[in-house]
């Protein structure tokens, strides 16, 4: 029995609908709303079964663990849940698959990690960033380091409330550094600038390009041993980022967070109704010898962001399931087979184009 | 070092402040230079005469004609032709003159730029040659009485030009530099300080180098002028608290109830008295017994003066002095020693030394005493 | 600043008026139009400056149009010297660059000139450049070629410009005035001995090389001067000015300056306090100004609604011809008819510059066989930012693009007032270069080809707005005989161009062709439907006539014609660069362009890029590869892939 949190939501509901599909079920939805878990649930081809669940309440979420091999966490907002989830699935016996909670979370399992986590996986950041976006860029390595990587992931997606406090919170030496770039084994402050107007390939018109450092780039740049990672994220129009400097400003000056969260679901929601919703990854590789003939590009396009997150979660579900995840808490983007998930994302409808050349 | 100071010892103390406020220049190419220059302006106006009259022959009645010169104007040709003939520019047919090389384009662009050569090398500043050209453009009209002398010398009332002339170059700063150290020492005849004199003040070009010597102990500095447009300059100039303005024109004399000043000042003005003679007298007579006169005169008309002072000089009362019947404005060096003797006053500091360089233009410092 | 004095303000202005448009003071009503009393928007930047200098009020670029009258003006300045902050001002001020010889970047209408002089585009030349040459009589052949050589040598002094250079990445400088060939020298040919016959021969030659290799500023000065002595003390004096770096405003002052310092050793210009350089150092901060935001997004909200240019019947593929030099047809109205031509032009409220424009535009219609065109016009563009610019010598013109929608049943009265309203519109949001507006054109319609090449040039009322007439006493160079004129012009990237100018009190009409491309007889038959109608307009019955138009807006697909030229590029396949020239040749894009360039099938242009980066970006794969790469290669190819494949063909 996989267990589904936030079942209901549009991650959860790709989740489930994944697991099934890979034969991996059958699936516990768990959500406050019972109707809509049901609902869920309902509309699965399989034996599914929809539960109501209160995060807060540790006994409800012993019970919904209970029984289960793995719970997947795909209701957020992670700065809440964090490790609640985590710990309740491993002292149930059961696995742990968590779609977005980045390193804070994993962090704060293993600070006081509870024992059970020895006999058990843990696995994090199982989304498209975190998570895809530190795994396909591997692909542009396998023969040997590149000497330089260059990410490019964004576009136009609408954002739920608590997303928009995510992003909002995505501030800090934990998450990242803005402006920064990885060169020669550091990171070196203030060394790209935000790139406005450009065309890109796989993106649509010109998009404006925002220089950031995250963890995961970081981690990834480390563990390939690029001489050079320059990570951007893209928006189709300054909307975003204007009204996260914008809150930021006011936050800093002591202002309420919450306050500023309609702003930011606006803006993204400007975007959307701009040119419509789609998000693309593209990794671009330079190598480091001449006459060099590995892959250089990695380019993947969806229409919706979220939904592929929750096929990520599944596919680490079935990495989990057929023994390829080692005991202890891990990002996914370290313990998935990036040219397994390749294969199985290009043959995935929510995948508009993948492409590695 | 006191006031009884023997003339050397002040003439060597005042060449050492002029040599050092003249600057850092090449002055063993200053006459050479000053020669140049002269000689520039003067083909200008070979080729400006040629230009209104043609090559010649003419008389100098012919030239003014030719240039329909104004009445008071007409006996300036005759003083250009006395020149070019001096320089061999002219040559004498009977009583007429012919020009002796009717200057080509060529030529005159040389004349441009030797004369901007000779008058950066000489250290003037570029309004020097800014003038000198635009006198020349404008001869006719000069001579025509359409445009003054005056306007184009202050244009716009502005003073650049004549600060370039009286200030900003080495020889003025030599000589006003000599002037101020001279007077370090005057004593003063009165209880209150020294009291001061300055005829023709103008734009107080020397005044601006006295004017600090004599702070801390000077009662009164009497700044005088012929025009108001001097004294209204000066007012905005010059803050300090003793100095008094007034209109005073001193060819016509000198006012005897004023005196005594311990220091007369005519700097670049004496001159302008119709008799020389009479006005050093009259200074004389307004000196404390140990007062001094100060006096800056040019001693030799140079050539490049052709095409302003002529024209400042117009219609003004007739010499009477040694200077009768002649075209002559200046006296030379000995002239003024021998009418500075005839006043009874006795030249203390008499620089430059005519063979220095910075002579080259001819402008002296006389320091005289009762 | 101090705000003038409401009645101040009335007589000032008055004056100001009356001096540009030689008037009394007392003709000049509060209901009179500038353009009523003779003005025309030439005179009205200058009557900007002057209000700027003289009343301290600095006047809304959209504030000097032709048409507004004298109360009009008053109430504005008056109204803008008590609360500033409300005009949309240009916030910038010239002023002396701290080094004179610093370089400084080229203006986009000289960034044009540039990469055509490389044969970059269709219909370019090795140097664009304008050639002519006067009649003298009663010369001082002993005198002259000196007086020549001095004004020559004062004027390099006088007017940096003569001293320019551009460097091969596309940037200019000036030379200090006594650099070793600073000034330009003098030629002359005595053919004071020679034969009726030898003279015809060497002027002719003379002629042909001046008007066909005129003087290059990226290779020596910009101007070419030369004197032919003639026997009977005459002559001629033959001028040869490089575009890149003169316009034709300059062309006229420059030609006024040499004749005046040639004619007297002595003749002074009154020095200019500002130079090109500095009037291009300040504009760099123009794009950072909320006004030319403005007027960015006025001309890019427009550009997918212009027409397309005149679709005139062709020869021939403008891409297989290599012209020297351009046709030429000519026309002068007399005195008579061109005063007359005002009078009715000023009774209409419309400048005479607008009824040719009006009237060029009719017979191109019917020429091309649709009633919506795409015209191009060269512009003065000396933006009124200090007292001096209109005596400063400088590349300052740039192009404007001006769609004519002729509509049918209409007199040419309406058709030249609608002309009038839509040209002083364009005009005022003139911050952003036409060359700017054309490159964003050919990027959305992703061509490189010329997207506006019929073009118009007037400069009627410059003459006036100069100040003063062309001396025609000149000294030793004699009398000059404005009627004895030839000339010739060279710009790139025009296949018809349309000037109409004054001289000697009448008015020339010409036309300028690349003669390749169209039939002979058909471009005789526009001219004189051209000037026909314009002596018409003279004459007066033309104005309230229904203008003959054909039915169509737009042009059709028959056959070879302007503007609907094949633009089809061979298909990219695209990808990340394969190889590892590729590579490299990303790489330069990315140093020139200063974007990630990550794709072989993206379009340089597409990037971002214009053709001084392309320059830059040939220039460094010249020297990276060795391997010469022409300019019109890389635009005919303008992609990774593209390029890697004409280098390829190159080995």
């Amino acid at each position: 029995m996989i267990g589904v949190l936030g079942g209901s939501g549009t991650v959860g509901a790709v989740t489930a609908d994944r697991l099934v599909r890979h034969g991996l079920g059958p699936v516990r939805i768990g959500g406050r709303d019972l109707g809509r878990a049901a609902a869920v649930a309902d509309s699965l081809d399989t034996r599914a079964e929809a539960v109501r669940v209160d995060l807060a309440d540790p006994d409800s979420l012993a019970a919904f663990c209970a029984g289960t091999s793995v719970v997947v966490n795909c209701a957020g907002p992670s700065y809440r849940v964090l490790d609640t989830v985590a710990r309740a699935a491993v002292a149930a016996g059961a696995d742990y698959v968590d779609a977005a909670g980045d390193a804070v979370a994993m962090a704060a399992l293993t600070e006081h990690a509870p024992d059970a986590l020895a006999r058990r996986s843990a696995v994090f950041s199982a989304g498209l960033m975190p998570g895809l976006s530190g795994l396909l860029p591997r692909l542009l390595a396998e023969e040997g380091p590149p000497a330089r990587l260059d990410a490019y992931v964004g576009g136009a997606t609408a954002i739920g409330a608590l997303s928009a406090v995510d992003a909002l919170l995505t501030r800090g030496p934990g998450f990242g550094t803005a402006q920064a770039l990885w060169r020669d084994g550091r990171v070196v402050e203030h060394g790209l600038a935000p790139l406005r107007g450009v065309v890109l390939p796989g993106f649509r018109g010109r998009v404006h390009a925002v220089p950031f450092l995250s963890a995961e780039a970081r981690a990834l740049a480390e563990s390939l041993g690029v001489d050079e990672l320059r990570n951007y994220t893209v928006y189709v129009s300054e909307r975003i980022p204007e009204a996260l400097a914008r809150a930021w400003a006011d936050i800093d000056a002591g202002g309420d967070l919450d306050a500023h969260v309609p702003e930011v679901v606006a803006a993204a929601d400007g975007d959307v109704a701009a040119g419509g919703s789609w998000y693309t990854l593209l990794f671009h590789a330079r190598a480091r010898e001449r006459g060099a003939s590995g892959p250089t590009r990695l380019l993947l396009r969806t229409p919706e962001s979220y939904a592929l997150s929750g096929v990520v979660a599944a596919l680490t579900v079935g990495a989990l399931v057929a023994g390829k995840v080692p005991a202890g808490a891990h990002a996914a983007a370290d313990v998935l087979d990036p040219r397994a998930v390749l294969d199985a994302l290009r043959a995935d409808p929510l995948v508009d184009e993948i492409d590695l050349a | 070092m006191t006031a009884e100071a023997t003339g050397p010892a002040l003439s060597v103390s005042a060449h050492r402040a002029g040599r050092a406020a003249a600057g850092d220049h090449d002055l063993s190419a200053f006459p050479d230079l000053a020669r140049r220059l002269d000689l520039a302006v003067l083909r200008a106006v070979a080729a400006g005469v040629g230009a209104a009259a043609g090559p010649g022959p003419w008389t100098a009645d012919e030239v003014a004609d030719a240039f329909g010169a104004a009445e008071r104007h007409r006996w300036i040709p005759g003083h250009w032709i006395a020149a070019l003939a001096d320089e061999g520019m002219v040559t004498a047919e009977g009583s007429a003159f012919r020009l002796a090389a009717p200057p080509r384009r060529r030529d005159l662009a040389a004349v441009r730029r030797d004369l901007d050569r000779a008058r950066a090398g000489l250290g003037f500043p570029p309004a020097l040659t800014a003038f000198l050209l635009r006198t020349l453009r404008e001869l006719p009209r000069l001579l025509r009485d359409e445009v003054s002398a005056q306007s184009l010398l202050f244009p716009g009332g502005d003073t650049a030009v004549a600060e370039a002339v009286y200030r900003d170059n080495p020889f003025s700063r030599y000589l006003n530099a000599a002037a101020a150290d001279t007077v370090r020492h005057l004593r003063a005849a009165g209880p209150d300080g020294l009291r001061v004199l300055e005829l023709g003040a103008g734009i107080g070009a020397t005044s601006a180098d006295l004017l600090p010597a004599l702070d801390g102990r000077t009662a009164e500095y009497r700044f005088t002028d012929l025009s108001p447009f001097f004294l209204d300059l000066a007012r905005g100039r010059f803050p300090h608290p003793f100095l008094r303005f007034e209109v005073l024109d001193f060819a016509t004399g000198l006012p005897e109830t004023t005196g005594p000043f311990d220091l007369v000042v005519a700097a670049n003005t004496a001159h302008n008295a119709p008799h020389v003679p009479r006005l050093l007298g009259q200074v004389a007579d307004l000196l404390a017994p140990d007062g001094r006169l100060l006096l800056i005169e040019t001693c030799r008309e140079p050539h490049q003066s052709l095409t302003s002072m002529p024209f400042l000089l117009s219609g003004r009362a007739a010499r009477q002095d040694l200077r009768a019947g002649t075209e002559r404005t200046y006296l030379t060096r000995r002239e003024w020693r021998e009418a500075l003797h005839g006043a009874g006053l006795r030249v203390l500091v008499d620089l430059p030394h005519p063979t220095e360089p910075l002579d080259a233009l001819s402008q002296r410092l006389l320091l005289a005493a009762r | 600043m101090t705000t003038p004095a409401a009645d101040s303000v009335d007589t000032e202005l008055a004056d100001i008026w009356a001096r540009l448009l030689d008037l009394d003071p007392e003709a000049i009503t509060p209901d009179a139009s500038f353009l009523r009393l003779g003005g025309d928007s030439v005179l009205a930047v200058r009557m900007a400056a002057l209000v700027r200098t003289r009343l301290s009020v600095v006047l809304a670029l959209s504030d000097v149009t032709v048409e507004v009258t004298f109360g009009e003006l008053a109430d504005l300045v008056r109204r803008r010297a008590t609360a500033p902050g409300e005009v949309r001002e240009l916030p910038i001020d010239v002023v002396r660059r701290p080094d004179p010889t610093a370089s400084f970047p080229l203006m986009p209408l000289q960034q044009g000139y540039f990469v055509g002089q490389q044969g970059g585009w269709e219909l370019s030349y090795e140097s664009a450049h304008f050639y002519g040459d006067v009649g003298l009589t009663g010369v001082d052949p002993e005198e002259a070629a000196d007086a020549l050589t001095d004004a020559i040598e004062r004027l390099t002094e006088h007017q940096p410009t003569l001293r320019a250079r551009v460097t091969a990445e596309g940037r200019q400088y000036v030379l200090p005035p006594d650099a070793p060939g600073a000034v330009p020298e003098l030629r002359v040919y005595d053919l004071r001995e020679e034969t009726a016959a030898d003279v015809e021969a060497t002027l002719d030659r003379v002629r042909r090389e001046m008007a066909t290799r005129g003087p290059d500023a990226t290779r020596g000065p910009g101007l070419d001067v030369r004197l032919s002595l003639l026997p009977g003390d005459r002559g001629r004096l033959h001028t040869a000015m490089n575009l890149l770096v003169f316009d034709g405003w300059s062309a006229t002052v420059l030609n006024r300056e040499l004749l005046t310092l040639s004619s007297d050793w002595n003749a002074a210009l009154a020095p200019l306090e500002i130079d090109f350089g500095d009037y291009v150092d300040a504009l760099q901060r123009l794009p950072q100004t909320q006004a030319w935001s403005d007027d960015r997004d006025w001309w890019w909200s427009r550009l997918d609604a212009l027409p397309d240019p005149p679709a005139l019947p062709l020869r021939t593929d403008p891409k297989d011809v290599s012209p020297t030099l351009m046709g030429l047809r000519e026309a002068h109205l007399s005195t008579a008819r061109w005063a007359a031509l005002k009078e009715a032009c000023a009774g209409r409220d419309v400048t005479p510059s607008t009824a040719l424009l009006t009237a060029f535009s009719v017979v191109l219609a019917r020429w091309a066989g649709h009633r919506d065109l795409l015209l191009n016009s060269l512009q003065l563009n000396r933006l009124p930012l200090h007292p001096d610019i209109h005596r400063v010598v400088g590349a300052f013109a740039s192009t404007m693009l001006i769609p004519m929608e002729l509509p049918s049943g209409a007199t040419f009265t309406d058709l030249a007032t609608r002309a009038q309203r839509v040209f002083g519109e364009h005009a005022a949001h003139n911050l952003v270069s036409g060359v700017e507006v054309s490159r964003e054109l050919a990027r959305r319609r992703d061509t490189t080809r010329p997207v506006a090449p019929i073009v118009f040039q007037s400069t009627l009322g410059m003459d006036a707005a100069i100040g003063a007439r062309h001396p025609s006493s000149v000294g030793p160079l004699g009398e000059i005989s404005f009627g004895d004129f030839y000339h010739q012009l060279r710009t790139p990237q025009v296949a018809l161009e349309a000037r109409v100018y004054e001289l000697n009190d009448e008015m020339a009409i010409v036309f300028s062709l690349v003669e390749e491309l169209f039939d002979p007889a058909e471009v005789d038959d526009a001219f004189q439907e051209l000037v026909r109608l314009v002596e018409d307009l003279a004459d007066g019955p033309a104005w309230d006539r229904v203008v003959a138009l054909p039915a169509e807006r737009e042009a059709g697909d028959d056959g070879l014609r302007l503007g609907r030229l094949d633009t089809a590029r061979s298909e990219v396949v695209a990808g990340p660069p394969r190889d590892d020239t590729e590579r490299l040749i990303a790489q330069v894009w990315e140093d020139v362009l200063q974007v990630p360039v990550l794709d072989r099938s993206t379009d340089f242009f597409q990037l971002g890029g214009d053709s001084l980066l392309a320059v830059r970006a040939i220039a460094r794969l010249v020297k990276e590869t060795g391997v010469t790469l022409g300019v019109r290669d890389f635009l005919d190819a303008p992609t990774v892939a593209g390029v890697r494949a004409a280098l390829g063909e190159t080995r």
